[in-house]
């Protein structure tokens, strides 16, 4: 079933923790929320459970409101037929896994030997066939996060909510519940809204991202959109340009747009530039910049020569901090080669492709 | 759902919260206020003339004596609960789980007991102690029957707030604390003084302010130990204006306030010591503490432990078994103590079988009972709707349900005397009124160790089973109730014993049929039927303590 939310605000006393959000998902999609702690994206998904009642606006599952703050529409959370996967799994630990996992169909009315099949449908399905007798504090984090989608795929919820699930796991249990997680979702098409932090995970698991700030929705596209063409710096700080300097727009031409930051020689962008000409931020990726040996190759344009002042291994790549020379400003980069890797210390010219550079405003709130 | 159906829960709890403990504090505070006692048949207009009674010379002399006992009792108690705590929580100290025990234990013997056997152990030179001392030709004897006295009886019997709040934050120290500050450069003593003498610190203040406040408010030592003597305490002060010819009720409501301003202002005191602090940095689970070696102060220290046991425990225990069971008061010198001829169960089992033993006994278990099972039903819906609910309100619910900490015994038996002597119920005179009066006299305890155990339940296990279906009522039946259980049991017991040891709030309640074995013994002690009380005091002690060692394991996080 799809959802629809217009216009929700949600204020805790003076707090305002969400302004004005309105986002839709299509039936059998994933929408990820990714924001900062605190930005107000698991408030959001508490709305739409119906776990907190929102100041106004109106949320719609399957096309029917299940609150209209106008219309005085609040269907309770316990009939709102809405699957949640806790960031604390909130498995009860006083039942067995078997218990847990019935409970949604206890709470339907169902007869005794139909919960049992459909109980025994869903824990071979997830691979807890053997734990069904055990006691539910007695499980390991990854079974745990099991029986909490167990619980809520039984229950053939119209639309599936996950509260930062992974995050209370190690690292590579992360990835292989990520990659299942999706799996499972696209094979049942299940609507569902997901909320996190990381940006790796949301871009892994999603139909459309929005990306949130403040109790506001910055931007909602695809992940590849998202990833490429992010619309202000804010989203472009968020999901991965680590480089990310204030600059001045000296006018454009067939080669692009000229601009300065720290008041030196000017720089060049590919892209044309932006509508506003004040409060632009050039946003870099940090793997996107080349670095080599001083005075290795010809100064070219956009050649920047700095000093590392921090060369960490990474595996893939090196992460090298460089303070460039005359400027105030520290650049983050990433090499590939490992090979006769650069010291602390060392002089390096940086080179960044004009095409590397994106010139966004900060945001549009 | 209308509003007015949705906050049915909040403003049912609010009117059983006023009848219970706001009420019966107004009615102190109006009967303070008039000329003649509410109820009493008597034109009556207001006056602040009630207050003039503070001016009295003896009642001045009374209340220099309370602070003198209840502050020396406290920081007597402060000192060796800590002690004893520190030992337990933190040292290689041997015979742990003794301390523990003799820690806890003191508890639940009845202060009202301890005063009878103190009296007969050391008031004069009839008391046996005394008895004992001139026979070994020692030159010093003890004076119950003074202030040192009182102070004695107070800090032995008190000891065990400080040491159950200063155990269990200790324990909730982890050695990750003192390894950071002896990673940084600090010596073991430093340690102690800059880390962890600041983190139980707030433990060590909370357990004074409640020692304190029962010192003050006590009534059995001062009218056991000063009553023959008239050596009198304000608590004393107002009971005697309440319950002896001339008696002038206004006269005690008045000094009652000024008995709770006391109290206020200590609270508030603690408050402004504590401002500011964060009482959740003690937490975790005090994994992996390293004892401190005592080395070769093991069983110094293990003894001192002993020498407490016997002298709050061992010898009281000794003094009601030879009072109880010898047949002649009289004791000549130290070898009648052993005089096995003299022993006979004869008048023990006559005390214990008889009519007034037997129906107190009875109207206790019923009054302690009723108060365990309505009192932990009561402050389990009070807990749920103030954690679990956003009823608004419900911020004022736990103000009340902690305000008769401020309120001393003795006030709320008046108040809820007044509040039930005019109503239509015919409670008075009932047990009754005795439950309605120990109800909210426990609640503080009550409300705050349900509360302790539900704010343990994360939020998304309620929240998981709404989502799945249940409504507010199944969530509580099949998630919170289940798993707050064994956190029920243990109120039901504390209350149970409380209820079992309680004296100050059933003062001036009881009628002749709705004795409980506190007044029983009480009124035998003003008969002045030593062997009865004897008697009585040692069964009441066996009940208690059984019923305190068998409940030792749930009580004591929550005390």
């Amino acid at each position: 079933m799809s959802i629809r939310i217009a216009s929700l605000t949600k204020k805790f006393g003076a707090f305002t923790a969400v302004s004005d959000v309105s986002l839709d998902v299509a039936q059998g999609r994933m929408l990820v929320l990714l924001g900062p702690s605190g930005c107000g994206k698991t408030t959001i998904m508490r709305c739409i459970a119906g776990l907190e009642v929102p100041t106004s606006g109106r949320i719609e599952i399957g096309g029917k409101a299940v609150f209209d703050g106008e219309a005085r529409v609040n269907v309770p959370v316990n009939q709102r037929n809405v699957g949640m996967v806790f960031q604390s799994y909130a498995i009860w630990p006083h039942m067995t896994v078997r218990e847990n996992v019935a409970f949604p169909l206890e709470m339907k009315g169902l007869p005794a030997g139909e919960i049992r099949t459909q109980v025994d449908e869903v824990l071979a399905l997830m691979g807890l066939s053997e734990l069904a007798a055990r006691g539910a504090s007695l499980l390991s984090g990854g079974q745990m996060q099991r029986v909490a989608l167990a619980r809520s795929l039984v229950m053939r919820p119209a639309v599936l909510l996950f509260d930062e699930p992974l995050s209370n796991l190690d690292a590579r249990l992360r990835d292989r519940l990520r990659v299942d997680l999706r799996e499972l979702q696209s094979r049942f098409s299940i609507t569902s809204v997901f909320v996190t932090h990381d940006q790796q995970e949301a871009l892994a698991l999603a139909d459309e991202v929005a990306v949130i700030k403040a109790g506001t929705v910055l931007q909602r596209d695809n992940p590849v959109d998202v990833y490429r063409k992010p619309k202000s710096s804010t989203v472009a700080e968020f999901i991965g340009y680590q480089n990310v300097f204030p600059v001045e727009i000296e006018g454009s031409d067939a080669g692009g747009t000229r601009f300065r930051f720290d008041g030196q020689e000017p720089f060049r962008a590919a892209a044309p530039p932006p509508a506003g000409r004040d409060g632009i931020f050039a946003c870099i990726r940090p793997d996107d910049i080349a670095l080599a040996p001083a005075g290795e190759a010809p100064p070219g344009p956009n050649s920047l020569r700095g000093e590392v002042t921090l060369a960490s291994f990474m595996g893939p790549h090196m992460h090298y901090r460089v303070r460039l020379h005359g400027r105030d400003t520290v650049v983050e980069v990433f090499d590939r080669r490992i090979e006769g890797a650069m010291r602390i210390g060392s002089e390096v010219d940086l080179t960044v492709p004009p095409e590397a550079v994106l010139l966004l405003p900060r945001s549009d709130k | 759902m209308t509003a007015l159906l949705r906050n049915a829960p909040l403003f049912g709890l609010l009117a059983i919260l006023t009848v219970l403990a706001i009420v019966p504090i107004g009615f102190v505070v109006y009967t303070a206020l008039l000329t003649a006692p509410p109820f009493s048949g008597n034109a009556t207009e207001w006056t602040l003339g009630n207050f003039a009674i503070l001016s009295d010379p003896r009642l001045r002399a009374a209340t220099f004596n309370s602070l003198v006992v209840a502050v020396g009792g406290t920081l007597a108690a402060t000192a060796i609960g800590c002690s004893l705590a520190w030992l337990a929580a933190r040292t290689d100290v041997p015979g742990k789980a003794f301390i523990h025990i003799a820690g806890v234990l003191p508890l639940f013997i009845s202060v009202l007991v301890a005063a009878v056997t103190w009296a007969l152990l050391g008031a004069g030179n009839s008391g046996y102690l005394n008895i004992v001392f001139a026979d070994l030709g020692l030159p010093f004897r003890i004076d119950m029957r003074t202030l040192w006295g009182f102070i004695f009886v107070e800090a032995l019997y008190h000891v065990p707030y400080p040491f159950l709040f200063t155990y269990a934050a200790l324990t909730m120290i982890t050695a990750d604390m003192e390894d950071a500050a002896a990673v940084h450069g600090a010596n073991p003593v430093q340690a102690t003084r800059r880390i962890v003498l600041p983190l139980v610190k707030p433990a060590i203040l909370g357990s004074m302010i409640v020692n304190l406040v029962l010192m003050i408010e006590n009534v059995s030592v001062p009218m056991i130990l000063g009553g023959p003597i008239g050596l009198e305490t304000l608590s004393l002060r107002i009971y005697y204006l309440m319950t002896r010819m001339p008696n002038d009720p206004n006269a005690a409501s008045a000094m009652a306030l000024v008995l709770a301003a006391f109290v206020v202002v200590l609270i508030y005191a603690q408050h402004w010591v504590l401002r500011g602090r964060d009482h959740r940095t003690v937490t975790g689970k005090g994994l992996n503490q390293r004892p401190v070696a005592l080395g070769p102060w093991r069983l110094p220290a293990l003894a001192l432990v002993a020498l407490y046991f016997f002298v709050a425990i061992v010898l009281p225990v000794l003094a009601l078994l030879l009072g109880s069971f010898r047949a002649n008061l009289f004791i000549p010198n130290s070898l009648a103590f052993l005089d096995l001829s003299q022993m006979s169960l004869a008048r023990f089992t006559q005390v214990v079988t008889s009519h007034e033993v037997r129906s107190g006994l009875a109207n206790s278990v019923i009054v302690a009972s009723a108060t365990a099972v309505f009192g932990a039903a009561l402050f389990f819906a009070l807990a749920y709707v103030v954690h679990r609910t956003r009823l608004p309100g419900r911020k004022a619910l736990e103000y009340v349900a902690m305000l008769p900490l401020a309120i001393p015994a003795l006030l709320m038996a008046m108040g809820t005397l007044w509040t039930w002597i005019g109503s239509p119920l015919p409670v008075y005179g009932t047990l009754v009124i005795l439950i309605l009066a120990f109800i909210p006299r426990f609640m503080p305890q009550g409300y705050r160790a349900i509360a302790s155990s539900i704010t343990q339940i994360h939020d998304d296990l309620e929240d998981a089973a709404m989502i799945c279906g249940a409504t507010r009522p199944t969530v509580i039946r099949r998630i919170v109730l289940p798993l707050v259980r064994g956190g029920i049991f243990a109120t039901i017991f504390l209350l149970f014993v409380l209820g079992l040891r309680e004296i100050g709030a059933a003062l001036f309640l009881y009628t002749t049929y709705t004795r409980v074995l506190s007044i029983v013994l009480l009124e035998a002690y003003e008969s002045g039927l030593w062997d009865f009380v004897a008697s009585l005091s040692l069964l009441y002690s066996l009940l208690l303590g059984f019923f305190t060692l068998i409940g030792r394991r749930w009580m004591t996080p929550v005390v």
